[in-house]
């Protein structure tokens, strides 16, 4: 049971950071005074 | 004692000398136009077997492709320790890895912190020391580096690279020569390196006693160099077979300093003017000096509190400390070792007085004082941004970072970077403060125990990997929150700096004018400075008055 929720963490991490890149490419995305 | 801080001080010009040079051949080594006569040929080897192209990134791909490749590793790694006790390799016949400690070992080694709930020599196989560990403790610090080079190409105006060609340069350019070297070198100082079993001796009164061997040298080399820091014994360089000399103790410590120290005079190479790094050079060294001057003045003046019935203190303070190094030589390596978020340890910090601790705790709460490998560096120009940003606004102009305008959404990237590690620290904190997992395991009452739970968090989301020790850490309960508190101090801020790199990198640079705020001058040095204290007071100061600094003033 324990194996599986390692597991689980160690995949749902890196798609939380995948999910934080998506975030953070939509902040780059805004408009820019200086482009 | 006069002698002990000429060592010191001659440590300290070696580290000092070497920086400039090693930074230069940092900068060559990940110039692409740099096809290295002794070095390409691997290289080129590995990109066809790989089938690595040599093609640039934007900041997205890069990210995601330290994210990818860091989490298949983590998974790799953390079988082979949950079957290591069926896996060759294994004359000791060690068992498998609890699930936990597998997942926390596996993600501290794969996020350069090295933080460690169990004992290298009894709980881990050769092929799991070799295979598992040795191998994430070259690409760990081969991905941060990767990471500070595309950061720094991004102030610069360029690409930011290619993520495998930058981590194979890394390894086969940088760390493998190095370590390959100095591991000989420590070698021939005495460490072991071999795969014979553990060595059953007879003592002098006739009982057996079991001394644990392996192949310790090639570990040690890159355990410093990459400022991983993780012992292959559990008392890590305070083992005579890890640290057996004073000549070992300072290849150490110059180790731990090579690469933060020389990642400055890269970056100013880089971006085409060497005053840039020189200044945040010289500002690093001027905070590292501090704390160093600190630490030594509370550890020789020792504990008051035995001072004042009369016990001899004309050593300091020696609790916990190896006699073979003295107050000296520990508080010099307690410094470094946080100071580059290695985590390697000579002495038992948790034995360090009150203020020898606070520093040890603030150089990792504040990650800027060199910091470790890459991701220190990055941190760095973090401040160095929000340094401009802050006098941008107190004289009303656009701040201007290398000639790119520093803008609201970059600030937002780079103040969420900014609030994660706090988060992190005093977050998790609190959690195992309120919870009976969490609080039951601590083994000091009081302040000291507050310090305690601080530190261990704040060693997992800085990926430094000391332990303050003292803690019952290998629960469940730990294992898991620290890997979480590790995992996400490492690539979050991966994350949003490259986020940062990229936003930057595509801007046109703004010509230089009469109102331009340098950074390449003592004000500048000044503003980084203000900048580091000021939010790294604001945020953590509460909580050190409430451990070391209330230790201190009730002893």
């Amino acid at each position: 049971m324990l194996d599986v929720i390692m597991v689980l963490l160690m995949i749902g991490m890196p798609a939380l950071m995948m999910g934080l890149a998506k975030w953070s490419s939509s902040v780059v995305d805004e408009g820019s005074v200086n482009k | 004692m006069l002698v002990s801080l000429l060592s010191i001080a001659i440590t300290l010009l070696i580290a000092l000398l070497i920086a400039k040079p090693v930074g230069i051949y940092l900068a060559n080594s990940f110039n692409y136009s740099n096809k290295n006569k002794l070095f390409y040929p691997f290289e080129k080897l590995i990109y066809s077997i790989s089938g690595i192209k040599n093609k640039n990134q934007s900041w997205k791909v890069y990210a995601s492709s330290v994210i990818v490749i860091n989490a298949i590793m983590i998974l790799l790694v953390y079988l082979i320790f949950r079957f290591q006790g069926s896996l060759p390799l294994n004359p000791s016949k060690i068992a498998n890895m609890d699930p936990s400690l597998a997942f926390n070992t596996a993600v501290s080694f794969m996020t350069n912190t090295n933080l460690q709930h169990y004992s290298g020599e009894s709980g881990l196989s050769y092929l799991s020391q070799m295979i598992g560990i040795l191998f994430m403790m070259f690409v760990a610090p081969a991905t941060a580096l990767a990471v500070a080079i595309a950061f720094i190409r991004g102030l610069s105006g360029k690409s930011l690279g290619n993520f495998f060609v930058d981590m194979v340069r890394g390894i086969v350019r940088v760390l493998l020569p190095i370590a390959f070297v100095t591991g000989l070198i420590f070698v021939a100082l005495g460490v072991p390196q071999t795969l014979d079993p553990t060595v059953t001796a007879t003592t002098v009164e006739g009982g057996k006693q079991n001394i644990a061997v392996g192949p310790v040298g090639s570990f040690l080399s890159i355990k410093e160099l990459g400022n991983n820091g993780g012992g292959f014994f559990g008392v890590n360089s305070a083992h005579p077979f890890e640290n057996p000399n004073a000549m070992s103790n300072l290849m150490q410590i110059l180790l731990m300093l090579l690469l933060p120290m020389a990642l400055p005079f890269t970056y100013g190479k880089m971006v085409g003017n060497q005053k840039q790094g020189r200044i945040l050079f010289v500002s690093m060294t001027m905070m590292f000096i501090l704390f160093l001057g600190i630490s030594l003045s509370a550890e020789y003046q020792g504990n008051q509190a035995i001072n004042a019935l009369g016990v001899q203190h004309d050593q300091g303070s020696m609790e916990g400390k190896e006699v073979r190094f003295g107050v000296a030589q520990s508080s010099l390596y307690s410094v470094v070792t946080t100071a580059s978020e290695t985590g390697a340890v000579n002495t038992m910090h948790d034995t360090l007085t009150p203020l020898g601790g606070l520093v040890t705790l603030s150089n990792m709460m504040l990650n800027t004082v060199y910091g470790g490998v890459g991701a220190g560096f990055v941190n760095v120009l973090m401040y160095a941004i929000i340094g401009v940003f802050l006098s941008g606004l107190m004289v009303g102009r656009t701040p201007e970072f290398l000639g790119k305008k520093i803008e609201g959404k970059e600030m937002k990237l780079i103040a969420a970077t900014l609030l994660i590690h706090p988060l992190l620290i005093l977050g998790a904190s609190a959690v195992a403060f309120f919870t009976p997992l969490g609080h039951e395991v601590i083994s000091n009452s009081g302040f000291h125990g507050i310090s305690q739970v601080i530190y261990e968090y704040t060693s997992s989301a800085a990926n430094n990997g000391s332990g303050f020790e003292g803690l019952g850490d290998a629960t469940n309960f730990w294992n898991i929150s620290t890997g979480i508190v590790m995992y996400l101090g490492r690539f979050f801020s991966i994350v949003t700096m490259l986020a940062v790199a990229g936003s930057l990198g595509v801007k046109r640079t703004v010509p230089e004018t009469i109102g331009t705020f340098r950074t390449d001058n003592g004000l500048f040095a000044g503003v980084f400075i203000g900048a580091v204290f000021i939010v790294g007071a604001l945020t953590f100061f509460p909580v050190l008055v409430l451990g070391p600094i209330a230790e201190h003033l009730t002893l």
